[in-house]
């Protein structure tokens, strides 16, 4: 690929904001469905992850684009980050204060699992800034959750969430998971309905997709698991769609609804293309211009850093057309749509009065959007929006 | 040098069923006349197209020319013309064996005499060759030489004692074999002081030097520099070159009667060098060609398109090109409401067609869509013109028509006992018209039929296959037209006549048919943002129905951290997953949907 300098000086130089990602790859167990970047806590490994990760938070925070900017937002994801021990994450927000410009009142966000939630590290996280609570509650039927292989009851998520209010914390987000074998449409609105009951203030919600390696994706192989099937997804997702509107909460992102004013500013950053940083095993950064990640691997992490080089697996620039087929199939994704001009830039006329004629596109100040029931099929409305295909 | 005397001169052909080992003992004979060293051999030297080795049959006929020291003082020359090894290339067969005065009959002591093996000695003895039967593969434990050497009498005729046993893998008996080609093979007649007559049984084009023929000359001499004229279509032109073809083309002063070799005439298209024609001298007086020429007659037509609509240009280019090294190829332009600008095509059968549209994928990097291939039909219209559709859309009105005649086959099938029921069904089923039934013996008959070719253009031979365990063989010769009724099968999808998908078929078969193609299609057709549904009609009466219900989910739904790179890369991937669909009535239809209509469960 041709880098294209130019446009990277001008990206580096207007860098003006933000957000941060730090990513913990430890969990207590794996869970069963588990594709994402985590393994089995070990305290020594931890240990050294954590002192690689302050590693390149300098290293990375102290060149450019990043120190130019200002932070707006910081996620502690995982993996478990609630598994630090509060020093860890005092160390990293110390190091985060020290270096970069960090204005009172952004969001930090937190990802728990139940298990691992008590007064003791919930008070200390609230004290060292973080101020948004992402509990991973999956869902609250005990077989449910001991069939996806969490460690956590039902229970456990009603007391994490009545300890997480007791530690300060007012903004507090469930995760949801649907689209599980054995699962139901009820069984899922029973879920959502008692999160709702415990007065959460956002829904991330996940659609279960059999990752690679995992222990499902080993079942449905052996034949001893059924495939998901999408048609029941889609069901459940106009159940979800249907008590969360009901309860008022804006659908504000295919997978993210939120009480008004509780939006999460950090999800945003990923659905409008500003620029973040990632730091840890398998992150990603986007400095507005070239993104690139981290090696998936949590013991090849540490070495690289150790030996004093990036952890970047790979990198990719996107050509100006590509770009643009991104803006619009990101912002395709959120209730805010996208502009009509940049989809112009894209597609044809004759394409978005076709997809607005048969309801899969709706206009509105000047913006289009994709309706609520249709959101599920958003890879099939953007792929004949950007192959210019008229024909439905 | 060359124009040696005829007498030490033999033709021959090998011909056997499939996989009875022609191409090996081809390559033993090549080795064993010193041509080539065995260390270096290529397996299956006489197949040198990619395609036709990945194939294992023998697509074109080849040939090559051995010297062979039979004993003290008496040096032959002999002559292999390898024969197209399927029943699509029966007329180049018959062309090549009519090259030659013998043919080894070769059959695979383990597995017996089969249909091909059959048609091909009938075809032999047809053109009066001089057979030497020979059993292959004697080497395995399952050779049954006493069985297959009684098949082989009672098929020939011949003396149990004349059947030769050999082993092509390991060479055993291969000396014998050679002996016996040039003491039972007669020599070729000496008309060397008679006009130039010689006969082309297989023709190809080089980028450099234009088409070549291969010959045999049958009486006179060939020389470079002399004037020669093509009877068929009576072209002149002077000869560039002549040769013989060891494994490579070795070019000599002249050819004389008897043998065989190439002639370079400095033409640009093979469509000049007609496979079955006869060259003769341009200044000598006219005298008669060679019997037995036939214009390439193709059996099976069907349309070929562009995937994608940018390349119709490119696909004509390409035609034109494969056109200069295969005559019996046709083509015109087409032009279809659902699949936009193409050529209908015509092909000496399904083989033949697979191979071209293969390659026309693979050398020219085409991207094809290829409808249902069908037979020509003959029609009669009501004032009594005389019409031939090889294209469903062309059907005239039923009104206008008086009488419909497709064409026929006898066919041979034979096959185990154990399997004559089954193998009789499925004959029922297609159509057949039962004739006789022979005994080979107590392990093989033969079955005769008379079918419709349209009904074994499909997939009979994988289905005759699969109901005798492999067992039955099958090979056929056309046999004039029979009155039929047929009509056009349209397939609509959401409402919209797909001209693409339409078919001729049997009229009492025409339920099934659309049965059939509805739900492949909705096996093939991908959900999509709405329920498709796909239907059959005749003469606009609904016949059979099925939906694809809407797609509802298709999407990734949870965006991990940032990688929002996952999530282009599944977007650009199911944007070119689009591009091996075609639009057709709003839907989108996967270009393997039109061969997935051709193949039976
Ligand atoms: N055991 C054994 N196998 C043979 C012999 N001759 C040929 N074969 C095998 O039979 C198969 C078909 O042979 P091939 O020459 O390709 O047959 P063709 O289709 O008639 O050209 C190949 O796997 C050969 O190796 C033989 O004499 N003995
Ligand atoms: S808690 Fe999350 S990251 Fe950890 S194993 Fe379970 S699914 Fe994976």
């Amino acid at each position: 690929m041709r880098l294209d300098w130019n446009r990277s000086l001008q990206y580096i130089k207007r860098m003006t904001e933000f957000a941060l990602y730090v990513h913990y790859p430890f969990c207590l167990s794996r869970c069963r469905y588990c594709g994402f970047a985590s393994e089995v806590h070990d305290d020594a490994k931890a240990g050294h992850y954590h002192r690689a990760l302050l590693k390149e938070m300098e290293d990375q925070t102290g060149k450019p684009p990043w120190c130019n900017g200002r932070l707006r937002s910081i996620y502690f994801g995982g993996g478990t980050p609630a598994l630090m021990p509060p020093e860890y994450l005092n160390d990293i927000m110390e190091g985060v204060g020290n270096r970069l410009e960090y204005p009172p009142g952004i969001e930090v966000t937190l990802e728990t699992n139940p298990a691992v939630c008590n007064m003791d590290n919930l008070r200390s996280f609230r004290e060292l800034g973080v101020n948004r609570l992402s509990i991973g509650a999956q869902s609250f039927h005990d077989p449910e959750l001991a069939f996806l292989g969490r460690i956590h009851s039902a229970a456990d998520i009603k007391s994490a969430v009545e300890q997480a209010r007791r530690a300060g914390f007012d903004n507090v987000s469930l995760d949801l998971i649907y689209g599980v074998p054995g699962q139901t449409v009820e069984s899922f609105r029973i879920s959502v309905q008692r999160a709702l009951e415990l007065k959460m203030d956002h829904l991330s919600t996940y659609a279960l997709s059999i990752e690679k390696g995992t222990a499902f994706a080993r079942l449905i192989e052996a034949g001893r698991l059924p495939k998901t099937d999408p048609d029941f997804t889609a069901e459940q997702y106009a159940e979800l769609c249907r008590v969360m509107q009901d309860a008022g909460f804006d659908h504000y992102e295919l997978t993210n609804f939120a009480r008004p004013g509780r939006q999460s500013q950090h999800n945003w950053t990923y659905w409008r293309r500003i620029p973040y940083l990632g730091l840890g095993t398998a992150a990603h950064s986007f400095d507005g211009w070239r993104r690139c990640w981290n090696t998936r691997d949590t013991a090849v992490y540490i070495d690289l850093i150790y030996l004093g080089k990036t952890a970047l697996k790979d990198e990719e620039v996107l050509l100006p057309e590509e770009e643009i087929e991104e803006i619009i199939y990101l912002g395709l994704r959120t209730m805010d749509g996208v502009d009509e001009a940049v989809v112009g830039e894209a597609s044809t006329p004759e394409t978005v009065n076709e997809l607005l004629s048969h309801g899969f596109l709706i206009r509105s100040g000047g913006r289009l959007h994709v309706p609520e029931n249709k959101w599920l099929l958003l890879d099939e409305i953007a792929v004949r929006l950007l192959s210019k295909n008229p024909s439905i | 040098m060359s124009g040696l005397r005829s007498e030490f001169i033999r033709n021959f052909s090998i011909i056997a069923h499939i996989d009875h080992g022609k191409s090996t003992l081809a390559d033993r004979l090549i080795e064993y006349t010193g041509l080539v060293e065995s260390v270096d051999i290529r397996p299956q030297l006489l197949d040198d197209m990619e395609l036709e080795r990945e194939r294992g049959i023998t697509i074109k006929a080849h040939a090559v020319t051995m010297n062979y020291h039979r004993s003290e003082g008496r040096e032959f020359v002999l002559n292999l013309i390898d024969t197209p090894g399927h029943v699509d290339f029966s007329y180049e067969v018959s062309r090549s064996l009519a090259a030659c005065e013998g043919a080894i009959l070769l059959v695979d002591a383990s597995q017996g005499v089969e249909a091909q093996t059959i048609a091909n000695a009938y075809l032999a003895l047809e053109h009066d060759l001089t057979l030497i039967p020979v059993m292959n593969k004697i080497d395995l434990i399952s050779a049954r030489p006493e069985v297959v050497r009684q098949q082989i009498v009672d098929l020939t005729g011949c003396q149990p004692e004349e059947v030769l046993s050999v082993s092509a893998k390991e060479g055993t008996g291969v000396r014998y074999l050679l002996d016996a080609i040039v003491d039972r093979i007669p020599a070729p007649a000496p008309l060397i002081e008679k006009p130039l007559q010689a006969l082309i049984f297989d023709s190809l084009f080089d980028n450099y030097r234009g088409a070549i023929a291969y010959v045999r000359v049958v009486s006179g001499a060939l020389k470079a520099g002399m004037n020669i004229f093509f009877y068929s279509s009576g072209k002149r032109y002077s000869v560039d070159e002549v040769g013989l073809l060891k494994l490579k083309r070795h070019p000599v002063d002249r050819l004389a009667a008897g043998e065989v070799g190439y002639v370079i005439p400095g033409c640009k298209e093979v469509s000049e060098t007609r496979v079955g024609d006869t060259i003769g001298d341009a200044t000598a007086a006219a005298s008669k060609p060679l019997p037995g020429y036939r214009e390439p007659k193709p059996m099976v037509y069907s349309g070929l398109f562009p995937a994608d609509a940018e390349e119709y240009e490119a696909l004509r280019d390409a035609l034109a090109r494969l056109k200069l090294n295969d005559a019996s190829l046709q083509y015109e332009p087409e032009t279809s409401g659902s699949l936009g600008f193409g050529f209908r095509c015509g092909f000496l059968g399904l083989l033949h067609l697979e191979i071209v549209q293969e390659r026309l994928e693979r050398e020219y990097g085409l991207n094809l869509v290829t409808t249902v291939p069908n037979v020509k039909y003959r029609i009669t219209l009501s004032d009594a013109q005389v019409v031939y559709i090889d294209n469903p859309a062309h059907l005239p009105p039923y009104t206008n028509i008086e009488k419909m005649e497709e064409p026929i086959v006898k066919a041979q099938i034979v096959t185990p006992p154990d399997y004559i029921g089954p193998v009789m069904q499925l004959s029922n089923e297609r159509r057949g018209l039962y004739e006789n039934t022979e005994y080979l013996d107590a392990g093989r008959t033969v079955l005769h039929y008379r079918l419709p070719l349209s009904e074994i253009i499909y997939d009979f031979y994988d289905r005759l296959k699969s109901i005798s365990r492999g067992y039955a063989s099958f090979d056929y010769e056309h046999a004039g037209w029979e009155v039929t009724t047929m009509v056009k099968l349209d397939i609509m999808l959401n409402g919209e006549l797909v001209d693409a998908l339409s078919v001729l078929v049997n009229e009492d078969k025409a339920y099934a048919w659309g049965r059939r193609v509805v739900d492949k299609l909705a096996e093939v057709i991908p959900r999509q943002m709405f329920e498709v549904a796909i239907q059959a009609a005749v003469n606009s009466r609904i016949i059979a129905r099925a939906t694809v219900r809407a797609l509802r989910k298709n999407v990734l739904a949870k965006c991990y951290g940032g990688d929002v790179t996952r999530k282009r890369k599944l977007l650009e991937k199911q944007k070119e997953g689009k591009k091996r669909m075609k639009m057709m009535g709003h839907v989108e239809v996967p270009q393997e949907a039109f061969l997935a209509i051709l193949k039976s469960d």
